[in-house]
């Protein structure tokens, strides 16, 4: 998942998206909301974190300004702000979830897990596809009872994948959802990824529409 | 024994009327004294001349031979006749020098003749009496005037100043009693308005109806609210800025304790580093706790405007589902309807978290924890556990006292959720055990709430 982190103390900021890469996600930090607000522009995330007091304004205006102009993308709240009318303020004008300040950072990634589930429509923290079964929380796939392993990148391509299942991805969405900002990308890394994850859950699985992008048939 | 404390109405009103009757009577004595002296000293000098006019008549105008001539005629102020009544009539007695009777009036009584003194007044036999003598002794007349008539006219003065005195007594003590209503109300209006003030209205007192005497004591009223507002604001400021200046270096500690953990491959280091996550939760803990205390005594729960309640509930229920280690121990019962109520929604987030916390953190698991929001206003939480002692049930709303010695609570959960329900006119009943059962603890919470729109 691409994750937008928003959050001013570098000092928590950094262990919570080392603890977020860690469970393979790809995790862009910003400290103030104007340079998120470019980041949101130029690229799609799959969650935002989002801290309500920053050094250039208020987290809750940022977030009003977001849904104003119907960006969906699901944002999780993390402050240190406890007062019920606050959370009931945050929810209302359209966060997905609150988290409060000092969280577990097994916490976050389980609400960010839950928030994404919600938005894609999946309600359970296990799918599953054909005779797949997919699990959410760990990141894991099997067959019948059989592990089968995927690296980072892959997993990350198949969980952009099934969050639409049966729509065309575009293939910059996939490009942008795996890779870091700035990070070189090479001409057929996209494909390759593509080609190894049909190879371990199946030839069909992955259709690709030429020229536009890739759908998870299920 | 408490002091009944005097109505200053009263007060004042026995303080004018008392000295005002005393007032009315001294009054009344002087007058009378004064109007008596002056009217006995008219009325002798009235009667002596009579009877020095007579004597001068006689001594003058007719010999003593003569003076029997008018034995059968001696009507001397006969005009007497014309105003006054027969009784009330001035007797005369003409006298020689031997006391031998040679003329009188008519409706004489010679008795009070022996009651006189010669020269002077006397009072004798309901008459003032008094006698004229020629100088040489020849010649004396005696003058009694009825004693009733004077004092009838005594009593008509008396009751007239009586009847002014009471009549101006009334028309004082009810214009004393006008002001007095009057100033009372200005009283009574500012102790209506100081009584209303509050922690949510420390607005400065309405001065349309004051007046200078008081105004200081205003200004002053005005001066200590203003200064009570700022320091409750700051209060609650404190309140909010401390969540943000606590919580997030706790939280920086914990994510990097976190972290370590796991990167950590010495187990005793690693354990270390459990031991001091478990040390930042429970310091989290305590500063939630400490600021929700700041809170509360600061006067969150004094009324708020009023809102629907209703949707604070199902959020707090809400984040209490995602709480549960799994969903079949928990059953809610959500509010339906509209809760209109007063009370602060931080008030009940923190009056509900907290029984909430208490009811997860002593259920047996044996049976899931139940939260009933289906009486309006009313909301009960209950849990499974061996039943609470008396004594148990008396200590755990005291300030730090836990439950269980083991608890890794603070005890300060109830007392403060028993603050905040007494600052919002709610009402906190725990009971245990459970109402028809043998085990079990539940916290019945009722808010003031109104259907509403």
């Amino acid at each position: 998942m691409r994750i937008l982190l928003i959050e001013d103390e570098a000092a928590l900021a950094r262990p919570l998206r080392e603890h977020l890469e860690e469970d393979q996600h790809i995790v862009e930090w910003f400290t103030t909301l104007d340079e998120a607000h470019s980041a949101i522009r130029t690229l799609e995330y799959d969650v935002v974190l989002l801290d309500l007091q920053l050094p250039d304004g208020e987290g809750l205006s940022f977030l009003s300004k977001l849904r104003e102009k119907h960006i969906r993308t699901p944002i999780i709240i993390l402050t240190a702000r406890d007062k019920v009318s606050d959370r009931i303020d945050g929810l209302n004008r359209g966060a997905d979830d609150y988290v409060i300040k000092p969280f577990d950072l097994d916490e976050v990634t389980a609400r960010i897990h839950t928030v994404c589930r919600r938005s894609a429509g999946q309600l359970t923290q296990t799918t599953l596809v054909r005779d797949l079964s997919i699990c959410f929380a760990d990141h894991s796939v099997s067959r019948a009872g059989i592990a089968i392993r995927l690296t980072a990148k892959e997993w990350s391509v198949l969980e952009v994948l099934l969050r639409r299942k049966s729509k065309i991805v575009p293939k910059e969405s996939l490009e942008a959802a795996v890779y870091a900002f700035g990070e070189e990308v090479e001409s057929n890394a996209l494909e390759a990824h593509i080609s190894r994850l049909r190879g371990k859950l199946g030839k069909d699985l992955i259709v690709t529409h030429r020229g536009i992008g890739y759908m998870l048939q299920p | 024994m408490i002091k009944r404390v005097p109505s200053l109405l009263n007060t004042l009103f026995r303080s004018l009327l008392l000295p005002g009757i005393v007032a009315v009577i001294l009054g009344v004595f002087i007058v009378f004294s004064l109007v008596r002296e002056e009217y006995d000293e008219l009325q002798d000098m009235a009667l002596a001349s009579k009877a020095h006019l007579l004597l001068q008549v006689f001594e003058a105008q007719t010999k003593p031979g003569d003076i029997t001539a008018l034995q059968g005629d001696f009507r001397p102020l006969s005009f007497e006749h014309d105003l006054l009544d027969a009784d009330e009539l001035t007797q005369f007695w003409v006298l020689d020098a031997e006391g031998h009777m040679l003329l009188h009036s008519t409706r004489l009584d010679d008795e009070i003749l022996t009651a006189r003194i010669a020269g002077g007044f006397v009072t004798a036999l309901g008459f003032r009496i008094t006698d004229a003598t020629t100088q040489d002794g020849s010649l004396t007349v005696v003058a009694a005037t009825p004693m009733e008539e004077r004092n009838e006219a005594i009593r008509d003065v008396v009751l007239g100043v009586i009847t002014g005195f009471v009549l101006l007594g009334f028309l004082v003590a009810g214009a004393a009693y006008v002001a007095v209503r009057r100033s009372a109300a200005v009283i009574v209006e500012l102790s209506t308005q100081i009584e209303s003030k509050d922690a949510h209205d420390l607005s400065p007192i309405n001065r349309t109806n004051t007046f200078a005497e008081i105004e200081p004591a205003i200004d002053k009223m005005d001066t200590l609210m203003a200064r009570l507002d700022a320091a409750l604001k700051a209060e609650r400021a404190f309140a909010t800025n401390a969540a943000h200046e606590l919580r997030t270096p706790v939280a920086i500690c914990l994510a990097h304790v976190q972290r370590l953990r796991t990167k950590l491959t010495d187990t005793d280091t690693s354990r270390s580093a459990a031991d001091l996550e478990q040390g930042l939760k429970r310091l989290t803990r305590l500063i939630e706790r400490l600021l929700q205390m700041a809170r509360a005594q600061s006067g969150l729960g004094v009324g708020a405007s009023a809102a629907d309640i209703a949707p604070v509930i199902k959020l707090l229920l809400r984040e209490l589902r995602e709480r549960v280690p799994s969903p079949e121990m928990l059953v809610v019962t959500e509010p339906q309807g509209v809760w209109m109520s007063n009370v602060d929604p931080d008030a009940i987030g923190i009056i509900l978290n907290n029984l909430f916390d208490n009811a997860l953190k002593h259920a047996s698991g044996d049976a899931p924890m139940i939260v009933d929001a289906s009486t309006h206003g009313l909301i009960v939480i209950s849990n499974d556990c061996p039943a609470l002692a008396p004594d148990e049930m008396a200590a755990i709303k005291q300030r730090f006292s836990r439950h269980s010695k083991r608890s890794a609570g603070f005890g300060l959960g109830l007392s403060i959720v028993q603050e905040l329900c007494e600052q919002s006119d709610s009402t906190l009943e725990l009971a245990s055990p459970c109402r028809g059962q043998t085990r079990g603890f539940s916290a019945r919470v009722t808010f003031s709430v109104s259907e509403g729109k």
